[in-house]
């Protein structure tokens, strides 16, 4: 049985925009999940839903075998962290963190012991006595975490945490959270337009858009087997190469090329071939012939846009050796890494 | 430029410094240097001979004065700061507390015609207050109400929610709802988050609408002399009663007073000063 259980859930705001469509999603006890999407997706309206600040047009919410879809958030036993600080300018850190626990009647002793911990436990007890306002930015959303986590809730819900702080940070607190989530083992959703930080902390990831979830899986499985092609380009960076070609006899043809057997699913017709650029290998002779637009040295390996008859291709190679621009170089594809899509509904063949 | 704007600044305040400073001269004089029509400036140590001297003694009898009950009043000046204290405060109070309640509901819920019903408070500013004196004193004697502090209480209060809502409605809106929603999650209901949250988020904004009210309260005339002219009397309808009696007029004491009177809503004033104007911003959201 999950621990959360979301079934039907739909959200149209008053205006009559239809921000959730309908999504049906189970976390299991102690999963990180992350919801991820681009703006107006229906992240953060779900995950606020979840919480209870919104309320479902229709659908039902279950936390722990309970039914909490209309329940007021004081009642559901939630940590919730805001992606702009959300932390009281008039309380102190400490005050900050101890707040949760004055509302659930924790003795004043051993408020003061869990918040003292807490703060150690994220490095915060220098500042113990700061108000918000004098504290950076990653000292904020720390701050913020600790009050999320001070009372153990049930589940823990998180809106875009890092999006305000800077790149180095960023990763830190990223570290910062999957430690914690690990170590109390609390189930987390977590809400973010940034695949790499969707990857980086998932147990699973669901992919959102229009409102709707696109594929809910392990990163891995996102990353590998992109169940769409909204997955396909949204996740993975640079983004997924996409060829437009059709299935004759058997082959994938595309452009005049021949680039190898086409899958048993796909029928003959119109077809997207979809490959990751480490999957593309440059050299002297392969599928498809182009000429080098911009090579991108990003250090582990570069990045090498090729522009060919039929669409720019971003391979991916080793660091050693430099790309003119402007050289002449063939493509070749992996076989294994290779993904069909339908070209009419996006989905992908198997 | 810089010493043309100084001028006029500088002109402009001994202007409407000059009737306290008038006051405050007026306070230290005797009552016959105060009506002399000799205009007597210039505080001296000795006693000038010529009467159309301009130097007069200067002496803190006034002060000591406003313990008197004078002719033509029941009671002395401090007992009448105590009514205007307590209505003042009470009514400043009451309508802060309220306006900031209403201003919530205004800021925080959809409420239907919301802009109507907020125009419709603000149209009860339209009409000069004492237009509607005559009904006022009807309706309260029918409830036995003048004479009485509650009676101006409520008056004042309700004179006032109209500015409470709108100025607390613009300090309200400023507070990010994402402080509320967090205390909805730490476990508080609406009403914990806007005592703990809200309150003390808008505390400057309250204290701003506070001094607009007290002074309003404070210094209102037409009513208090209507209602309250024989109890309850705050200081204006005091000093305006002490007219016309058997002895004249006690110009040093009504000086001292009016003094006195104007030093707590001039340091209330004062300390808000800095954002009487400028929209406050709070708290660490960056919008």
């Amino acid at each position: 049985m999950s621990f959360v259980a979301i079934r039907g859930l739909e959200k149209t705001y008053p205006g009559g925009t239809r921000a959730v469509r309908g999504i049906d999603l189970d976390i299991a006890e102690g999963e990180f999940v992350v919801l991820l999407g681009p703006s107006g997706c229906g992240k953060t309206t779900t995950l606020r839903m979840l919480a209870g600040l919104e309320l479902p047009t229709a659908g039902t919410i279950e936390l722990a075998g309970r039914e909490v879809t209309h329940l007021r958030p004081a009642l559901r036993d939630i940590g919730f962290v805001f992606q702009f600080y959300g932390l009281y300018p008039h309380m102190t850190v400490a005050e900050n963190v101890a707040f949760p626990l004055e509302c659930a009647g924790v003795p004043r002793e051993e408020r003061q012991n869990r918040v003292r911990y807490m703060l150690e436990r994220l490095g915060l007890e220098p500042l113990a006595s700061k108000y918000p306002r004098t504290l950076s930015g990653g000292d904020q959303q720390r701050v913020a975490l600790a009050r999320a986590m001070v009372r153990r809730p049930a589940l823990s819900l998180m809106d875009e945490p890092l999006g305000t702080l800077d790149a180095e940070r960023r990763a830190e607190m990223a570290e910062l959270i999957r430690a914690q989530q690990i170590q109390q083992r609390v189930t987390t959703v977590y809400v973010t337009h940034d695949q790499e930080e969707a990857m980086r902390l998932a147990d699973r990831i669901v992919v959102m858009s229009g409102g709707e979830i696109q594929q809910a899986a392990s990163p891995m499985e996102v990353y590998d087997s992109p169940a769409n092609r909204f997955v396909a380009h949204f996740v993975g960076s640079p983004a997924m190469n996409e060829l437009r070609g059709r299935v004759e006899g058997g082959r994938f043809l595309c452009g005049g090329a021949d680039l190898g057997p086409a899958p048993a699913s796909a029928a003959t017709g119109e077809v997207l071939f979809g490959v990751r650029p480490e999957h593309v290998s440059l050299g002297e002779e392969g599928h498809l012939h182009g000429e080098v637009l911009v090579d991108e040295y990003v250090g582990s390996s570069r990045f090498v846009y090729v522009q060919t008859a039929v669409g720019r291709i971003t391979a991916r190679v080793g660091a050693a050796e430099p790309w003119r621009p402007g050289a002449a170089v063939a493509l070749k594809f992996d076989g294994k890494g290779v993904r069909w899509f339908d070209a009419a509904t996006g989905r992908r063949l198997p | 430029m810089k010493i043309l704007q100084g001028a006029v600044v500088v002109l402009y305040a001994l202007f409407a410094l000059l009737p306290l400073l008038w006051l405050g001269i007026t306070s230290i004089k005797d009552r016959d240097a105060a009506i002399s029509p000799h205009a007597k400036v210039i505080p001296v140590l000795t006693a000038p001979n010529d009467p159309t001297s301009v130097g007069f003694v200067p002496q803190l009898d006034a002060f000591r004065g406003l313990s008197e009950v004078h002719a033509g009043a029941h009671a002395s000046f401090w007992e009448h700061v105590t009514s205007s204290v307590v209505i003042g405060f009470v009514s400043t109070a009451a309508s802060v507390l309220l306006g900031a309640a209403c201003a919530y509901g205004f800021s925080r819920y959809r409420i239907g015609g919301a802009k109507d019903w907020l125009f419709f408070i603000l149209s009860t500013r339209f009409m000069p207050p004492l237009a509607v004196v005559i009904p006022v004193l009807l309706m309260y004697r029918k409830l036995e109400l003048p004479g009485t502090h509650l009676g101006l209480i409520i008056l004042y209060t309700v004179f006032n929610l109209s500015l409470s809502v709108w100025l607390m409605k613009g300090f309200i809106d400023e507070i990010p709802k994402a402080f509320e929603e967090a205390a909805f999650v730490d476990g508080y209901t609406r009403f914990d988050a806007f005592w703990r949250i809200i309150v003390p988020q808008s505390a400057t904004g309250m204290a701003v609408t506070g001094v607009f009210c007290l002074i309003s309260a404070w210094n209102e005339y037409g009513f208090a002399m209507t209602l309250n002219s024989s109890s309850a009397v705050t200081v204006p309808a005091y000093f305006a009663g002490l007219q016309g009696n058997i002895e004249g007029m006690p110009w040093p004491q009504v000086a001292a007073g009016a003094l006195v009177f104007v030093a707590p809503v001039a340091v209330l004033t004062f300390l808000v000063r800095k954002h009487l104007l400028r929209g406050v911003t709070f708290g660490t959201i960056k919008q």
